[in-house]
C-alpha cells in the first residue's frame, strides 16, 4: 500500500539526519563522481564565488569611504591644529607687539619701568612664556623677565634668533625649538623655547638705538597641543615644520635623530595645501598640508595608506568569523539542498541494487523527489517488468520449439506408418514385385534419413522436398496411385533454408483429408518459389489438392491450438501424429509470426496450404546460426505474401529449370535424395 | 574548524591582562641619576600601554636586601620586573628563582650565568669602548702637564660591568703614562673619602664613573674652592649637565639612559605578550658631550628631552 506523502517525507527526513552515512555520503573511492559530491561542490564555488565576489565589492567600497572619512577627518583636524597654533602665535605677537608698541617705542629707555611692564606681561602670559628679554645692539642684556642673570660666556650676537632679527630688521622671526641656555638657573631647570625676536627702536636721552626683543615662547604649548593631535590613532600622525622643512615637533623626533626613522620634508616645498597622496617604496600614503599664516610654518598630516579596517585585532577576528560563519552557513544549506537533489536519484540507485535481489514493485520505489525522477524509476521497473515478461516468452518459446520439435521427430518415428509401409513392402516381395519393394524401402530409408537428419532441425529445402517426395512416393504406392501429385519447386528456393518436416504434415493431410472420397482423379500440386519484397525476399510453398475442401471456419480451426489437441489421438492412428499446428508453430517459433501456414478452401473445391517461410540461402553459416535460434537478417523487413495469395491462385515460381524437376516429380521418382 | 580556532583565539586573547604591570627596582631610586630613565620609561608604558612601579629605594648594601625587594614584587603581582642588580657575584641563584615566576630585564648590570631556558635581556653600554672615550678626554686635558695626578671614583665595584669600565679607563691613563693617585668605591660616603684622600695626595684631575659620585665630585670643588681640579666623569642628570654648561665639569659621557629605559619596556612587553624570548645584551649609545657641542640639535635632545 503507497504511504502517504507525509510519511514519505518524514521517512526522508530520518534518512538523511538519522542514518548512518546519509548525511555525508561522500564516496571515497570517486569522490567528485558522486552526484552528490558534484552538486555539492558546484553549490559550495558558486557560494564561495559570490562570497567573494560580495565581500571584495564591500571590502573596496568600504575601504575607499573609509580612506576618504579618515582623509578629511584628518585634514579638519589638521585644520583645527593649525588654527589654534595659529591663534597662539599671534597672541605672542601680540604681546611682543604690545612689549614693543605699549613698552618701548617712542619713550625714553627707562629700565625700571620697562622692567615692570614686562613683568606684568610676563605673569598674565606666564604659562606661556619662559621669559622677555631686551638686548642692545650690541648684544648686551639691558633687561629680562623673569631671570636676569644672564650665563657667562654667551655670545647672543651669534645667537640664532640675534642674528635672524637683525637681518631682516622690519619682519617678526620665530626661531625653531631650541633649550634656552641665556640666563643662569641655579634650580637646573632647562626650557624648551620657541623664540620671537625683533629688532626694536630703544630711545634714551634722545638718542635712539637698535635693540633686538626677544619673546621665548614656552615650546611645551605648542607640544602639548600637537601631542593632543596625535592621538591615539598608530597610522597617523601630525608634525609641523618650517617652511625650510626643518622639524618643530614630530611625534618621533628622537628616532629620526638616531637615524632610526625618515621623514622627508623636503617635498612639502612643491606641495600645496591639501591632501597628496605619495608612493615611498613600497608603501603609499596620504599627506594634508597646512600653511600656518605669518610664520609660514607647515603642519602636516600623514596618514599611512592601505587597509586600516583591521587595525585593531578585535575588528579582524569579527571578520574572521563572520566569514567563517557565512561559509558554515553556506556549506550546511548547500548540503541539505544537494542532498535533497540527489537523494531521490541515490535511493533510486539504491532500489535498483535491491533489484537483482528480488523484483520491487511500482509501491516499493521512491516516490519522493522530482517528477522526473519519479518518472525515471517507474519507468525501470516497467522496464524490469517487460524484462522478465519477455524473458519468460522466451523460455516459453524455447520450450514450446523443443517440444514441437521432439513431436515432429516423434511422430517419424510412428509406428503405424511404419508397419503400414513395411506391410506393403512384404506385399510386394511376396508378390514378387522386388524392384517396387526395394524402391519402397529406399524411399523409407531416405525419408527416415531426412526426418533425423542428422539431429538437425534446420535443412535446405531441396532435403524438405526430397522428404516429402520420398512420403508422397511411399503413400502413392500404398494408396495403388489414387492420387497424382506434382512438384513444381523453383531451383533459387531449393537453396533456401527451412525448418525440417513441414510439407510431410500438409500432405499427410492432403492425402487423408483432401484425398477421401476421391476416386483415383485426385490431384495434389506442391509449388515452391520465391517471392521478392522490398528489402528482402520470401519462400511462398503450396501444397493444393482438389478435395472436398471445407469451410472458412473449418480452415482456420486447423491452426487453432485446442482442435490440435482434440485431433491428436486421431492422427496418430492414421500414421504421423504431427498436425498442421505443429508445423505453423514451429515456423513461427524459429521465424516469427509473418511466417507460417495459411490454409485456403472452398467446399468442393480443394484446399491449398500456403508456407511462408524467409528466404535465406543455404550456407554452413546460416544452417548453424538457426539452429542455434538466430534470426536471419533477411527475416527482417519483409512485408509481401499476405493479402497477394489469397484465394487459390496458382503460384508457380522459377524458369525451365524449375519445370524440368516438376517433370521428374510426375513420374514418382525423384533425382537425387538428400 | 576555523570558527572554532578563530572563537578559541578569540577567547585567549580576551583573557590576557589590558595592561601589563610592571615593577622598576634599581639602586637609589631617587637619585637624579635616574631621570632621563624615567622619561624613557614614561615614553615607552604609554607606548604599549603598561603600568610600571618605580620601587622606592634607597642604597643596597647587598645583593640579598635587592633579591627581598624584587621577591616583594613578585609577591605583590607584577608582570615584570626591570632591576639594576647591585652586584654581580651571587646574581645567577637568584634570577633562577625568579626567573621562574615573572620576566626579567636587567639594565646596566652584568650577571652570572643562569639556566639555558631562562631568556633574560640585559641593557647596557660598551663599558670598555666607554672607559676608554673617558680616558682619551682626559688625556686630551688643557692643563698641559706632562704627567697628571688623577683620583678616580669608581662607582659600585660590586658590578661587573663598572670594573670593565675602570679597567678600560686605567689601561688607557696608564698607557699614557698618568698616575693614579687614588681610587675610591662607592661606599656611601663620597666626601668623606674624597676628603681623607684628598688630604692624602691632591691630585689635577677627579673621573667619576657614575652620576652619582660626579655631582659629589662637583659640590667637593666647589665648597673646597678646588675649582682647579678638573673633572670628568660618566652622568646625565641636571645637574651634572648644568655643571657642564657652566664649566665644572669638562668632558661628560652621556649614556642614553632613555633608550635603554625604551628598550627594557618594549623587550618585557613582547615577552609578556607575543612570549618572544631573547636573552641578548643589548647595548645603547653613549655620546662625550663637551660644552662646545651640548647645545647642538642631536644633544640638545638627548641631554634635553622634552618628554
Amino acid at each position: 500500500m503507497r504511504i502517504s506523502e507525509k510519511e514519505e517525507k518524514k521517512h526522508f527526513l530520518q534518512d538523511i539526519f538519522f542514518k548512518k552515512g546519509a548525511f555525508l555520503p561522500l564516496s571515497l573511492r570517486s569522490p567528485f563522481r558522486s552526484f552528490h559530491n558534484m552538486i555539492l561542490m558546484s553549490f559550495m564555488l558558486l557560494s564561495i564565488i559570490i562570497i567573494l565576489f560580495l565581500s571584495s565589492v564591500l571590502y573596496l567600497q568600504f575601504s575607499a569611504r573609509l580612506k576618504e572619512e579618515r582623509e578629511t577627518q584628518a585634514e579638519q583636524l589638521l585644520k583645527q591644529g593649525g588654527n589654534r597654533l595659529e591663534e597662539y602665535l599671534i597672541s605672542m605677537r601680540q604681546i611682543s607687539d604690545a612689549m614693543y608698541y605699549d613698552v618701548i617705542k617712542g619713550s625714553n629707555l627707562n629700565l625700571l619701568k620697562v622692567n615692570t611692564e614686562m613683568n606684568l606681561l610676563y605673569e598674565a602670559h606666564k604659562e606661556s612664556l619662559v621669559s622677555v628679554a631686551i638686548f642692545s645692539g650690541g648684544g648686551k642684556l639691558l633687561t629680562a623677565v623673569p631671570n636676569s642673570t644672564e650665563k657667562k660666556n654667551r655670545k647672543v650676537v651669534e645667537q640664532d634668533f640675534f642674528t635672524s632679527a637683525v637681518q631682516q630688521v622690519e619682519n617678526l622671526h620665530f626661531s625653531l625649538p631650541h633649550v634656552q641656555n641665556l640666563f643662569d638657573d641655579p634650580s637646573f631647570r632647562t626650557h624648551w623655547v620657541v623664540s620671537l625676536s625683533r629688532v626694536v627702536e630703544l630711545s634714551e636721552n634722545g638718542a635712539s638705538s637698535n635693540g633686538v626683543l626677544l619673546v621665548d615662547m614656552n615650546f611645551n604649548t605648542i607640544e602639548r597641543m600637537m601631542e593632543k593631535l596625535n592621538g591615539e590613532d598608530q597610522y597617523r600622525y601630525f608634525y609641523l615644520c618650517d617652511k625650510k622643512g626643518n622639524l618643530i615637533y614630530h611625534p618621533r623626533m628622537r628616532e629620526i635623530l638616531r637615524n632610526d626613522f625618515q621623514e622627508n620634508t623636503e617635498v612639502l616645498s612643491e606641495l600645496d595645501d591639501g591632501i597628496h597622496h605619495i608612493k615611498a617604496g613600497s608603501n603609499s600614503r596620504a599627506i594634508i598640508v597646512d600653511t600656518i599664516g605669518y610664520t609660514g610654518w607647515k603642519m602636516v598630516a600623514v596618514l599611512e595608506e592601505g587597509n586600516r579596517i583591521f587595525a585593531s585585532g578585535g575588528m579582524l577576528y569579527y571578520v574572521f568569523i563572520l566569514i567563517s560563519l557565512t561559509l558554515l552557513i553556506s556549506l550546511l544549506f548547500n548540503q541539505l539542498v544537494s542532498l535533497r537533489l540527489s537523494y531521490p536519484i541515490r535511493k533510486l540507485n539504491e532500489d535498483l541494487e535491491k533489484m537483482g535481489e528480488r523484483r520491487l514493485s511500482m509501491e516499493d520505489i521512491a516516490h519522493y523527489g522530482s517528477t522526473e525522477i519519479i518518472h525515471l524509476g517507474k519507468t525501470l521497473v516497467q522496464s524490469f517488468r517487460q524484462i522478465d515478461r519477455l524473458t519468460e516468452e522466451k523460455i516459453e518459446q524455447q520450450e514450446e520449439k523443443r517440444q514441437t520439435e521432439m513431436d515432429a521427430l516423434q511422430s517419424q518415428i510412428n509406428p503405424h506408418f511404419l508397419y503400414n509401409t513395411l506391410e506393403s513392402v512384404v506385399w510386394m516381395i511376396e508378390s514378387g514385385k522386388k524392384d517396387d519393394a526395394v524402391f519402397m524401402v529406399t524411399e523409407l530409408g531416405s525419408f527416415f534419413r531426412i526426418s533425423l537428419s542428422g539431429g538437425k532441425n534446420i535443412i535446405p529445402l531441396s532435403q524438405e522436398l526430397q522428404h516429402a517426395k520420398n512420403y508422397m512416393n511411399i503413400q502413392q504406392i500404398r494408396f495403388k496411385d489414387k492420387f497424382k501429385v506434382d512438384f513444381t519447386v523453383s531451383e533459387e528456393v531449393l537453396r533456401c533454408l527451412t525448418v525440417k518436416l513441414i510439407l510431410q504434415p500438409i500432405l499427410e493431410n492432403a492425402i487423408y483429408h483432401g484425398m477421401a472420397g476421391v476416386d483415383e482423379d485426385g490431384e495434389i500440386h506442391v509449388r515452391g518459389e520465391m517471392i521478392k519484397g522490398e528489402n528482402t525476399s520470401m519462400v511462398l510453398l503450396s501444397v493444393e489438392d482438389n478435395g472436398f475442401g471445407m469451410t472458412e471456419e473449418k480452415a482456420e480451426s486447423l491452426l487453432d491450438t485446442e482442435a490440435e489437441i482434440s485431433d491428436f489421438s486421431d492422427r496418430k492412428k492414421r500414421g504421423s501424429g504431427v498436425g498442421l499446428i505443429n508445423v505453423h508453430r514451429r515456423i513461427q517459433l524459429r521465424f516469427g509470426t509473418r511466417f507460417g501456414l495459411r490454409i485456403h478452401s472452398e467446399p468442393d473445391e480443394g484446399t491449398r496450404v500456403e508456407v511462408r517461410l524467409p528466404a535465406i540461402e543455404y550456407t554452413e553459416e546460416t544452417q548453424k546460426s538457426l539452429e542455434h535460434g538466430n534470426m536471419h537478417s533477411s527475416t527482417d523487413g519483409f512485408h509481401g505474401g499476405g493479402k497477394d495469395n489469397e484465394g487459390k491462385s496458382d503460384i508457380h515460381g522459377g524458369g525451365g529449370s524449375h519445370s524440368d524437376d516438376s517433370s521428374a516429380a510426375l513420374s514418382g521418382k525423384i533425382p537425387g535424395g538428400e | 574548524m576555523i570558527l572554532l580556532l578563530l572563537s578559541l583565539g578569540r577567547f585567549l586573547g580576551e583573557n590576557k591582562p589590558e595592561k601589563y604591570k610592571i615593577s622598576i627596582v634599581v639602586d637609589r631610586s631617587s637619585s637624579a641619576s635616574w631621570d632621563s630613565f624615567r622619561r624613557g620609561l614614561n615614553a615607552a608604558v604609554k607606548q604599549y600601554n603598561m603600568e610600571y612601579n618605580f620601587v622606592t629605594t634607597s642604597r643596597f648594601s647587598s645583593i640579598q636586601q635587592e633579591y627581598a625587594s624584587l621577591t616583594r614584587e613578585v609577591k605583590n603581582g607584577t608582570d615584570g620586573i626591570i632591576t639594576e642588580l647591585r652586584a654581580t657575584e651571587g646574581t645567577g641563584e637568584i634570577l633562577d628563582e625568579l626567573g621562574k615566576q615573572v620576566k626579567i630585564a636587567l639594565v646596566e648590570s652584568e650577571r652570572e650565568n643562569v639556566r639555558p631556558d631562562l631568556f633574560i635581556p640585559t641593557f647596557s653600554v660598551d663599558e670598555e669602548a666607554l672607559g676608554t672615550a673617558l680616558g682619551t678626554e682626559v688625556l686630551q686635558s688643557s692643563l698641559q702637564a706632562e704627567k697628571l695626578s688623577i683620583g678616580i671614583l669608581a662607582g659600585n665595584q660590586s658590578k661587573g660591568n663598572m670594573k670593565k669600565r675602570l679597567d678600560a679607563l686605567k689601561k688607557v691613563l696608564e698607557s699614557g703614562e698618568q698616575e693614579i693617585a687614588w681610587v675610591i668605591e662607592d661606599r656611601g660616603q663620597y666626601r668623606k673619602d674624597l676628603d681623607e684622600e684628598s688630604h692624602r695626595k691632591s691630585v689635577d684631575v677627579i673621573i667619576a664613573l657614575d652620576n652619582d659620585s660626579l655631582e659629589a665630585a662637583a659640590h667637593y670643588t666647589q665648597e673646597t674652592g678646588r675649582s682647579f681640579i678638573e673633572l670628568y666623569g660618566v652622568g646625565d642628570s641636571e645637574e651634572v649637565i648644568y655643571d657642564l654648561d657652566t664649566g665644572v665639569i669638562r668632558s661628560l659621557i652621556v649614556i642614553d639612559h632613555y633608550d635603554m629605559a625604551y628598550s627594557a619596556v618594549e623587550a618585557l612587553w613582547k615577552q609578556l605578550s607575543g612570549g618572544q624570548k631573547t636573552g641578548e645584551t643589548h647595548l645603547v649609545d653613549f655620546y662625550v658631550v663637551k660644552a662646545g657641542n651640548m647645545y647642538s640639535k642631536k644633544m640638545e635632545r638627548i641631554l634635553f628631552p622634552t618628554d
